[in-house]
């Protein structure tokens, strides 16, 4: 089977699908088992064609003589419509949508442009039931294998959400053509009766597409800039406000060091009066005023090395017992024998002058 | 509005705020950037942050000298403007006379010094008023709280912050810092200025700081007795060292007439001398323990030797007779020494010892050389050269004539006796920022043996019949010696028979002393002149005094431990 019966039988499927869309939300009616059947055989007809489509692509050879982008535009003859519509299970809600009838339409060859066609597209990337993954588009296919759904409109304006615009790019070989393996890469999307009106899938090829993408940058490149700017405003701000902290900081050290330099003059000073009311002449003459005697250290008998309990009271009353007498006065119970004005005892202890005979 | 057009606008908003931004900005840099600078160069004030001098405490903490901000201030007459005006805001900070002030910024100078040393409180006030053509710089003040107290000791430091005596120039490197340099930049002028920019171009070093040995209460007892019995005898000068032999720490080095280190050029400059170690006299009977010590020592003489003593005797052209005088006796070496007696000391030294063996041995107690303690201009005393002697000369060094000690080279000696035979090194420093120093290696001079035979012979002084027998300290027993010197008379070239150098040198407890004190007043006048009468006496009351303190256990307290333990 060619590629252009499978495209052909792809269209008259969908037209099937879409003359027995349900209606939209109230009245909306489902199928019932005859959708279900219908859902599974379009299923085994898409496993065939997709058969179908590798065995061709390994027949026709490398299609990578189709090099010019195709323009957006109908396809120039619909193909025939398959009995039975193409459709792929979204797995969810959907219901199996009759592929449209396909008009006849003649044999493609490999030279010529690949058609554009529209398609419903699904939320997700499909996988075939029972089928493997498709491998990614490899380099140096056309633009074509890459397509990108027209978004879909609906009624109130506003864009669906989680509306996965991307479309499963086409496995296989260089050799099949394009519009094979980007319809073949189209599965049909049934809808649920809540669904919205399918999205239909837009496939760009060539400056059309970089064409979209160009304005999209435009306004990429506008937020960019406003971007830039706040984000160079915001560091201004930043760095001013941090030299203001600076600043700040700068004048704080500068009162604490006034702070430091008069709390250590003060530190001076204190030290300086505590070295001053510690000198013996103040304390003498302190402890003179107040009648402090000095004890002969043979007079101190009220320390004991084993009970020291009661040290304070002992010395207290012993004290007491004694005669005041005055710091650095003579006590006039002990003999002094040291005033040099005692001469009588001075001959007894007169030191030996050195003499000499010259 | 679309979102596009939001964007636009908000760029365009944004634009204009980054515009105006830059705007002022060029503004500030370029219309006011002669102005601004300006006011910077204005507020601008590089600043020399002195460094402190190192504090000098006691060993208990008790701050000797210490350092505190202080400036100089000195002006530009020419560049001040308004020399009246000035006058009358400095004149009654620095407390000093408008009228002169006045006078000095109105020459035409280019510098005068206004006022030196102010203090740090008058020194910010004159600062705030920025006034044209005067200038602060910061300094510091070097003050001594104690005032007489180890003055001559410590020293002074000169209007620059340089130590100039005493241990202020000896420990100079160790005391003195090293100035920093701070940038300021003030944010307004006036009363209401403040600093809004800090920068250190050099960190400030401080002085170390140094902690002595000395006790200050035990100094300032010693100047307090040196005070009271140089006065009462009349004498010109005098000096007590106490220190601890088992460890060579000086706990008072005093001197006296008294200066005030704050006022140090108000004092003769004699009174500002370190008498322990710049006086050098000669030492007479208290030099004679050594003599004995090197002869048991050599096993020459031992304890029970005896010796036929007259009361004079023959050296050579000389004759040497006893102070007392008395009959032939016989003596043992405890009796020469505690009678004092030269005759026997000089047959000693010359019959048993000889001249070579004596000259090494009392270079061996340290004399003839510095004793190494930290302080400027220690005196090394004369000692004759063995070689150099002549006939008599072995009839008067043995009993301390014709050689040059120091009181400090004395109190060494001593304390190695104290110390069963071991010499410490004489120290005054404790710690330096709080490190503590290490301490020098001990010599053994004589054996333990020989110092406590000394010992006992010189507890005999201050027993009944010696020399020293008045002078008793009630639960203590005091070993010592007393020496009375004369001077040799300028004018004839002989011993004089009125200048006399008294001195008393003791140790207590006698068995383990824990004290060492020499006392030498020079050149009594009132009468008396022997060293037990003169120095005696302020050895006896600062003794008393010191072991009180020291809290030292009485020998009779002693022996009672002991016992109380070997019962035990």
């Amino acid at each position: 089977m060619t590629a252009v019966r499978v495209q052909e039988q792809f269209d008259a499927a969908r037209a099937a699908a879409s003359s027995s869309r349900p209606r939209r939300a109230g009245s909306a009616t489902r199928p019932g088992n005859a959708a279900g059947q219908q859902r599974r055989s379009l299923e085994r007809n898409l496993a065939r064609r997709e058969a179908a489509l590798r065995i061709s692509r390994r027949v026709s050879g490398p299609a990578g003589g189709i090099s010019r982008p195709a323009p957006q535009q109908p396809p120039a003859q619909p193909p025939t419509v398959s009995p039975e519509p193409i459709a792929v299970e979204r797995p969810g809600d959907l219901a199996p949508v009759a592929a449209p009838p396909r008009p006849a339409s003649t044999p493609r060859t490999a030279n010529d442009p690949p058609a554009v066609r529209t398609a419903a597209i699904p939320a997700r990337t499909p996988q075939p039931r029972g089928g493997t993954p498709r491998p990614a588009a490899r380099a140096g296919r056309p633009a074509a294998a890459r397509t990108r759904p027209e978004v879909p409109v609906r009624a109130d304006g506003v864009t669906p959400r989680g509306v996965d615009l991307r479309v499963p790019t086409v496995a296989g070989r260089a050799s099949a053509p394009a519009t094979v393996s980007a319809e073949a890469a189209i599965p049909e999307v049934r809808q649920s009766p809540q669904q919205h009106a399918p999205r239909r899938l837009v496939v760009l090829t060539g400056t059309a597409a970089q064409s979209e993408r160009g304005s999209r940058r435009r306004l990429s490149t506008a937020a960019v800039v406003l971007s830039a700017l706040v984000a160079i405003v915001l560091t201004v701000g930043v760095v001013v406000a941090a030299q203001i902290r600076v600043t700040q900081m700068n004048e704080q050290i500068g009162r604490d060091l006034g702070q430091i330099s008069r709390l250590q003059q003060a530190t001076v000073a204190q030290k300086e009066r505590i070295s001053s009311l510690v000198t013996s002449a103040r304390i003498d003459d302190e402890a003179e005023r107040q009648q402090l005697i000095e004890p002969d250290p043979v007079d101190v008998t009220y320390l004991e090395t084993g009970d020291r309990t009661k040290i304070a009271a002992r010395a207290a009353q012993i004290l007491r017992s004694q005669p005041v007498t005055p710091v650095g006065g003579v006590k006039p119970t002990t003999p002094t024998a040291s005033t040099a004005t005692s001469t009588a005892s001075a001959s007894t202890v007169i030191a030996s002058p050195t003499t000499t005979t010259p | 509005m679309t979102q596009d057009r939001r964007l636009r606008i908000l760029g365009l908003v944004v634009l204009m705020l980054f515009g105006a931004a830059w705007a002022r900005a060029a503004e500030l840099t370029t219309v006011q950037r002669g102005s601004l600078q300006a006011k910077l160069a204005e507020g601008r004030q590089p600043e020399t942050v002195a460094a402190p001098r190192g504090t000098i405490t006691d060993r208990t903490g008790r701050v000797l000298a210490i350092s505190e901000a202080a400036a100089d201030i000195s002006a530009s007459p020419i560049v001040v403007k308004d020399p009246v005006g000035t006058a009358a805001k400095l004149a009654p900070i620095l407390g000093v006379d408008e009228a002169k002030l006045r006078v000095k910024l109105s020459s035409d100078d280019g510098f005068a010094w206004i006022a030196r040393l102010v203090p740090g409180d008058q020194a910010k006030k004159i600062s705030a008023l920025r006034l044209p053509g005067i200038t602060v710089s910061p300094t510091t003040r070097r003050s001594y709280p104690q005032e007489t107290v180890a003055s001559q000791l410590i020293g002074f430091s000169g209007i620059d912050g340089k130590g100039l005596a005493g241990l202020e120039l000896s420990m100079e490197q160790t005391l003195r810092g090293r100035d920093g340099k701070r940038l300021l930049v003030w944010g307004r002028g006036g009363d209401d200025a403040r600093v809004v920019y800090v920068k250190d171009e050099r960190a400030t070093q401080p002085g170390k700081s140094v902690k002595l040995t000395i006790d200050a209460l035990i100094q300032a007892r010693a100047e307090q007795d040196l005070a009271k019995y140089g006065s009462m005898f009349g004498a010109a000068s005098g000096t007590a060292i106490v220190m601890q032999p088992t460890t060579g720490k000086v706990l008072a080095m005093a001197s006296w007439p008294k200066v005030d280190a704050n006022n140090p050029t108000d004092a003769p400059e004699e009174a500002r001398q370190i008498t322990a170690t710049g006086f050098n006299y000669e030492p007479g009977s208290t030099f004679k323990p050594f003599t004995v010590a090197g002869a048991l020592e050599t096993r020459a003489i031992t304890p029970s030797s005896s010796f036929i003593v007259p009361y004079a005797i023959q050296v050579a052209d000389q004759r040497i007779e006893d102070a007392e005088e008395h009959g032939t006796e016989t003596m043992t070496p405890s009796d020469i020494l505690a009678k004092s007696s030269n005759v026997g000391t000089i047959q000693i030294a010359r019959d048993r010892l000889g001249a070579t063996r004596f000259d090494q041995w009392i270079r061996k107690f340290g004399f003839g050389q510095p004793t190494g303690v930290e302080v400027p201009g220690e005196q090394r005393g004369r000692l004759l050269d063995p070689q150099d002697y002549s006939g008599s000369s072995i009839g008067n060094l043995p009993i301390g004539q014709g050689e040059l000690v120091t009181p400090m080279q004395l109190a060494s000696a001593y304390a190695t006796l104290a110390n069963d035979g071991v010499r410490e090194q004489p120290t005054l420093i404790d710690e330096i920022d709080g490190q503590r120093q290490p301490q020098a290696q001990a010599e053994r001079v004589v054996s333990v043996r020989t110092a406590t035979e000394i010992r006992q012979m010189l507890k005999r002084v201050t027993e009944a019949g010696g020399t020293g027998a008045q002078l008793t300290i009630p639960g203590y027993e005091i070993a010592g010696k007393t020496g009375t010197a004369q001077h040799v008379d300028p004018a004839t070239g002989e011993y004089s028979h009125s200048l006399y150098t008294a001195s008393f040198i003791g140790m207590a407890p006698a068995d383990r002393p824990r004290v060492v004190i020499a006392v030498v007043i020079d050149k009594p006048s009132r009468g008396a002149y022997y060293g037990a009468e003169v120095a005696g006496p302020a050895f006896k009351d600062l003794m008393r005094w010191t072991l009180n303190y020291l809290a030292v256990p009485t020998d009779t307290a002693s022996s009672t431990t002991q016992r109380s333990t070997s019962g035990a």
